[in-house]
């Protein structure tokens, strides 16, 4: 017998993080880490912020998200503005301007590199977040003496990904950090804590956490801390669009749905237990959020998924397509199996897609099957029926599909099973598993044949999400 | 006027001082270090510090509402002055220092608890605290 073998498809690039984390960073930017490994004096420009490197460390970071050292050095009175201009104007630059305020006993020491390292880091936050577009880099000179301590990349790079993991904790959506903030309307939980309350005092529908930042004089890092703890509380609310889906623009009872599992307090500890609850709710605030699905893995399918399958029923084909394109990765694995079941029965055969309910089912099944209906199943196909049973991707689909049919009596599951898998399966399998029925000749190859770039596509996705 | 790393090395004078770190409270950021860690790790040790700090800084029986009379001098005064957590051989004292920038930042020193002074550290820690950020 003739067995048509794809080749093993290669896997789909991924970013080694094991390797990273030995490295001591996660890539956050690779330019920058071969910056770093060059040694190099610059100015890197980033989508959302600048990094001014010194013999491969930073020395400065500026974002427009985030509150600058003058920002930070005046709002609180302890340095008037016109005194940091003063000396701003004087030495040229603020490292300059740094030192020379210290050196006329304006400014201690200590505060200054607190403020330098505390804003840096901030800035860097921004800089070095996610950007669609390449970074560019200057090369440029030394800023010369009188540099405040600099940050190894490194260190930049890890504290960043951690203050990610920070946020994302407290409450995995990125919608607050930069639109304008709401609240809710709800009586504010009386466990605020008072920096929680001035940020609150703050909001007023048209300011962002970066303006809320700047007019208290606070890190835009720590206020996104107070906003997303706020947020899992049930108190703040990004606005919304105005052209949200017509079925949930009313803002007002989104939140009220949140608080009730939002921990009042919305600290951390609590936090963590709070966000899991509020995956469930947070779809209906994913929409305008958009970025949201990769917070919540399993709010996104029940939603992802519905509208799939009335695209793709009317022919075969075309049902195929919206596969790969509607996989916004961690769903698919979840979600193809709920919404494949109760779809047209019809359209089933050639779906043929078994291909995804075997990556969840084949376990169970797989034991079983594979002994008594491998010979039976495969003999008599031949050429058409075979090809797909080499393939790597169906084997395992292929047995678990049989013994369903074959040996109701045997298994203890079998019985939800019959419901469940008819739909799909008993047109071709039970042609594999009979052999003789004349009708599979058709139907195998052409169900099959279009199924299996399609398992293929699945298999680099489960490769590539094994990978994460 | 001294610096953080005068700062902290200073604080490693005090008798019985194994580690000292300058650490921010809202993002577990460890703005310098000197000395040992305690667990090894500095970051991992910064980031629990940090945390114990936030827990004291944040609940209102450790840390009461400033009276709104107080204006800015007492956003300038941390409400917790300190935070001494001691164990079967070392004492950490945390220290919260002024409040007058961003502040969410503390000293925290580690000290041997045989050879420590638990009176002076706090003491010493909390002169440390004040100047190393007024002018």
């Amino acid at each position: 017998m003739t067995v048509l073998r794809t080749a093993e498809p290669p896997r789909l690039p991924v970013r080694d993080k094991a390797a990273a984390a030995a490295r001591g960073w996660g890539g956050v930017s690779p330019m920058l880490t071969r910056l770093a490994a060059e040694r190099a004096t610059g100015v890197l420009m980033r989508e959302r912020g600048t990094l001014h490197l010194a013999d491969g460390q930073v020395v400065l970071a500026d974002s427009p998200f985030a509150t600058g050292l003058d920002a930070l050095l005046t709002a609180r009175g302890v340095l008037s503005a016109q005194a940091w201009q003063e000396a701003l104007a004087a030495a040229g630059d603020r490292h300059r301007a740094g030192r020379r305020l210290v050196d006329t006993g304006r400014l201690a020491l200590g505060a200054l590199e607190l403020c330098h390292l505390t804003a840096l880091y901030d800035a860097a936050y921004f800089a070095l977040a996610p950007s669609s577009t390449p970074g560019r880099f200057r090369y440029g000179t030394a800023p010369g003496p009188g540099v405040l301590t600099p940050v190894p990349v490194a260190a930049l790079e890890r504290e960043t990904l951690r203050r990610r993991d920070l946020l994302h904790r407290i409450w995995p959506s990125p919608a607050m950090d930069d639109t304008p903030l709401v609240r809710t309307g709800l009586p504010a939980a009386p466990t605020l804590t008072h920096r929680q309350r001035q940020v609150l005092a703050e909001v007023d529908g048209v300011r962002t956490a970066t303006d809320i930042a700047r007019r208290l004089g606070h890190l835009t890092f720590h206020t996104l801390v107070d906003v997303r703890r706020l947020a899992a509380a049930g108190v703040l609310a990004p606005t919304l669009p105005a052209h949200t889906e017509p079925g949930r623009p009313p803002s007002p009872t989104e939140p009220t749905g949140l608080p009730t599992r939002g921990a009042p307090t919305g600290r951390g500890a609590a936090g963590g237990t709070s966000t899991r609850g509020a995956a469930g709710g947070l779809p209906t605030r994913g929409e305008p959020g958009g970025s949201l699905t990769r917070g919540t893995p399993n709010g996104m399918p029940s939603h992802g998924r519905p509208a799939a399958p009335p695209a793709g029923t009317g022919p075969g084909d075309p049902h195929t397509r919206p596969e790969p394109t509607g996989l916004p990765v961690p769903d698919a694995p979840f979600g193809v199996p709920s919404h494949a079941t109760p779809t047209v029965p019809g359209h089933t055969a050639p779906f043929a897609v078994p291909g995804h309910t075997a990556p969840a089912d084949v376990p169970p099944h797989g034991q079983p099957g594979p002994s008594p209906h491998g010979q039976p199943g495969a003999s008599p196909h031949g050429e058409p029926g075979l090809p797909p049973h080499g393939d790597p991707g169906l084997p395992p689909h292929g047995q678990p599909g049989l013994p369903t049919r074959g040996e109701p009596p045997d298994g203890r599951r079998r019985p939800p099973q019959p419901g469940r898998e008819q739909p799909f399966r008993i047109p071709e399998r039970v042609g594999a598993a009979t052999g003789p029925a004349p009708g599979h000749e058709t139907s195998a190859p052409t169900g099959e044949i279009p199924a299996d770039p399609h398992i293929t596509l699945l298999k680099r996705l489960r490769d590539a999400l094994e990978a994460l | 006027m001294p610096g953080i790393d005068e700062c902290l090395l200073e604080a490693m004078r005090l008798p019985g001082a194994r580690g000292a770190a300058l650490i921010d409270w809202t993002s577990g950021l460890a703005l310098g270090t000197v000395g040992e860690s305690p667990g090894g790790d500095q970051e991992t040790a910064a980031v629990e510090a940090a945390e114990i700090a936030r827990l004291a800084a944040e609940q209102h029986a450790f840390a009461p509402d400033d009276d709104p009379d107080a204006g800015v001098a007492a956003d300038a005064d941390p409400p917790v002055e300190d935070l001494i957590v001691s164990n079967r051989d070392s004492y950490h004292v945390l220290r919260f220092v002024g409040a007058s920038f961003d502040g969410s930042v503390f000293l925290h020193l580690w000290l041997a608890r045989t050879e420590g002074n638990l009176a002076l550290a706090r003491i010493r820690l909390g002169e440390m605290a004040e100047r190393l950020v007024l002018a």
